[in-house]
């Protein structure tokens, strides 16, 4: 209690410091000082380091286990199919990293070269950063507090050596908290196209994922849509589809006519999508006519099809 | 930190158990409910502790969506779920106006609520105290660990589910309870095979036999599988008649397996829940613990040459470069 008052003004509002319940705060002086209100420096450099980067799009959701790190594997995978197009995948879910094993990346290690950390590559077009690299086990926790977990979201934005990038792809951990304020935050000057918000069909998913939409309107971050994940299940032995995670208010279609976002669409549950993370395999490449991957197919297109909408509408607004 | 060490309000609690794993959405929460009614079954007082600050399930759960806390002469009154006081709650969810406000919180602040809510809440007699968390090993982790360790026992229960990219992360969190000297009374695995109700053919949805091997990789007891996914078997719980419930519980799904577990911390595992000594590490708070043995020490960015580029590997403690 005695580390943040209740009514804590923000350091960077005019009330910083001044407020009554600043009082015997211990960062009243420094709030007080107007050294909060003064942005990041680091803003500013990953505003530049991000000039190479045409589109950032944030993969997120308030809940966890609902396929977060599954989608932005897929969809890096799937836009890298295009060899001209040049993806970067950064997963910034500091305390469990599982892009290097869904990616089959697991044991790769960061190399240090003269103008950055360079990412691990999967395929030419395809460069990835996780915090799983620098681990030195598979058993390693990283048992950190947010400031730690900001830190190093910042080092990955800033140090990172992606080159010429169309799409980068950061993927989240759940929850609205340190690591989502940072990347917005840190990635503010350097515009994100939008987030795109997994949830799976059930009610407990979605009233956290209802939060997390709240969460990118109060940080004023654009919504591409949401994608329902594991929406129905087909018995790999009898084709019947059953829904182990029933939507029994409405799914997301419901919710996202309720809070008018986009629905991309709907990626059934197959057991073949959780096997081939599991062994890094890609999804697309083993299984290429599935109802799975023509769901992530079509979803990925929308979302270029955003991207590129975005783009020109920017463009214009520069010529004009 | 200040009274942590009185006994407080949690001075009635006999048994601590902190449900935890690394992964997201492997069923902490409903883990933590079932747990809750099945020792309330088995006629023990429970109260559940819900420390998912931004994704609050508990309340939904069971039921109590929309309940408020009050304020009584001991502090918070819990939410209770029925007239005999057996099972209790505490949750952020009933301190939010709108259910779908999200509680945009950086740590301190979340540090700041857990250290309240384990002190603060008139638990009263409790024979046991559940503690749900949310996925990770950060802040809120830490700030229960912290605010709850001068109450012994306190035993932390892992879940997963089977695939390998969720035991990946379990591992971690097993690593965690190492390096805080948190017991681990088991592991349990979760969704572990789905019966398709049209042809009873079961699929191990999310692959098979994880929990187990992790369990055994990490020298921890393994407390069984949870064949979770029925289909609609967790019923949209909207408005279940807690307030007039009486005396059975309506268990609802995964009863057999969560009455394993409970029965096995109830019956044969039973000693692990006997008060220990302190763990022989102290919890060093504020730090971050990372390497073999090693709490709190800094971390430094070490280089390690390898060809004609450099590795970055977190290393810690030593001598070397500072970051």
């Amino acid at each position: 209690m005695e580390e943040v008052p209740h009514d804590c003004p923000g350091a960077d509002s005019a009330q910083a410091g001044r407020g009554a319940s600043c009082q015997g705060c211990p960062n009243q002086r420094l709030c007080a000082s107007g050294a909060g209100a003064t942005p990041d420096p680091a803003i500013e450099e990953i505003k530049e380091k991000m000039k190479t980067v045409k589109h950032k799009i944030l993969v997120l959701s308030g809940k966890g286990g609902v396929g977060k790190s599954t989608f932005s594997a897929h969809l890096a995978r799937g836009l890298a199919e295009d060899e001209n197009t040049q993806i970067a995948l950064l997963d910034i879910d500091i305390c469990g990293p599982s892009i290097p094993k869904i990616m089959g990346l697991e044991g790769e290690q960061v190399h240090q070269s003269g103008s950055g950390w360079s990412p691990v590559y999967v395929e030419d077009n395809l460069g990835v950063m996780s915090v799983g690299f620098l681990l030195s086990s598979p058993d390693d926790a990283v048992i950190w507090r947010g400031p730690k977990k900001n830190g190093m979201i910042k080092q990955f934005l800033r140090d990172v050596d992606w080159g010429e990038v169309d799409y980068l792809i950061v993927d989240t951990p759940p929850g609205t908290s340190d690591e989502h304020l940072s990347v917005v935050q840190y990635l503010a000057a350097a515009h994100i196209d939008g987030a795109v918000i997994i949830t799976t069909p059930q009610e407990v998913s979605l009233q956290d994922v209802r939060k997390e939409i709240n969460f990118c309107r109060k940080v004023k971050l654009p919504i591409i849509g949401v994608v329902e994940n594991m929406s129905g299940f087909i018995c790999p032995k009898c084709k019947k589809e059953s829904q182990i995670f029933p939507p029994t208010t409405g799914g997301a279609e419901l919710m996202c006519q309720d809070l008018e976002v986009p629905l991309l669409g709907r990626v059934p549950l197959d057991p073949l999508i959780g096997k081939n993370c599991d062994k890094g395999h890609s999804f697309f490449i083993d299984t290429p006519d599935s109802p799975a991957t023509l769901a992530y197919r079509s979803i990925i297109q929308r979302i270029q099809e955003f991207c590129n909408l975005h783009q020109s509408k920017e463009e214009n607004l520069i010529s004009s | 930190m200040e009274g942590a060490a009185e006994p407080g309000n949690l001075a009635g609690v006999r048994h601590i158990i902190l449900v935890l794993s690394g992964k997201g959405g492997v069923g902490k929460s409903t883990v933590s409910t079932e747990l809750a009614l099945a020792l309330r079954h088995a006629g023990k007082k429970v109260g559940i502790l819900d420390v998912d600050l931004c994704g609050p399930s508990i309340p939904r759960m069971l039921g109590a969506q929309g309940r408020a806390v009050h304020q009584c002469d001991r502090g918070w009154a819990p939410v209770f779920l029925d007239r005999e006081q057996s099972i209790s709650l505490m949750s952020v969810g009933f301190l939010l106006e709108k259910p779908d406000e999200a509680v945009v919180w950086r740590g301190p602040k979340k540090n700041a609520l857990i250290k309240q809510f384990v002190s603060d809440v008139a638990w009263g007699e409790l024979d046991y105290l559940v503690v749900d968390t949310p996925p990770g090993t950060s802040d809120e982790h830490m700030a229960a660990i912290e605010a709850l360790r001068p109450y012994q026992p306190l035993g932390a229960l892992v879940v997963t589910t089977p695939q390998a990219v969720s035991v990946g992360d379990v591992r971690r969190e097993l690593t965690f309870c190492r390096k805080t000297g948190l017991r681990v009374m088991g592991v349990v695995e979760n969704m572990s095979g789905f019966t398709c109700p049209h042809c009873a053919e079961c699929t191990s949805v999310f692959s098979r036999g994880g929990g187990e091997e992790l369990a055994q990789l990490a020298g921890v007891p393994f407390l069984g599988e949870c064949p979770e996914l029925v289909p609609g078997s967790r019923p949209p719980v909207p408005s279940l008649p807690w307030a007039g419930l009486t005396s059975v519980p309506p268990v609802p799904e995964g009863e057999e397996g969560m009455g394993a577990v409970s029965s096995s911390l109830l019956g044969p595992h039973a000693t692990l829940l006997r008060p220990v000594a302190p763990p022989p590490t102290p919890f060093s708070g504020p730090s971050w613990v990372a390497g073999p043995g090693l709490l709190g020490g800094p971390r430094v960015w070490r280089w390690k040459p390898s060809g004609s580029a450099s590795v970055l590997s977190m290393a810690t403690g030593g001598s070397g470069a500072s970051s």
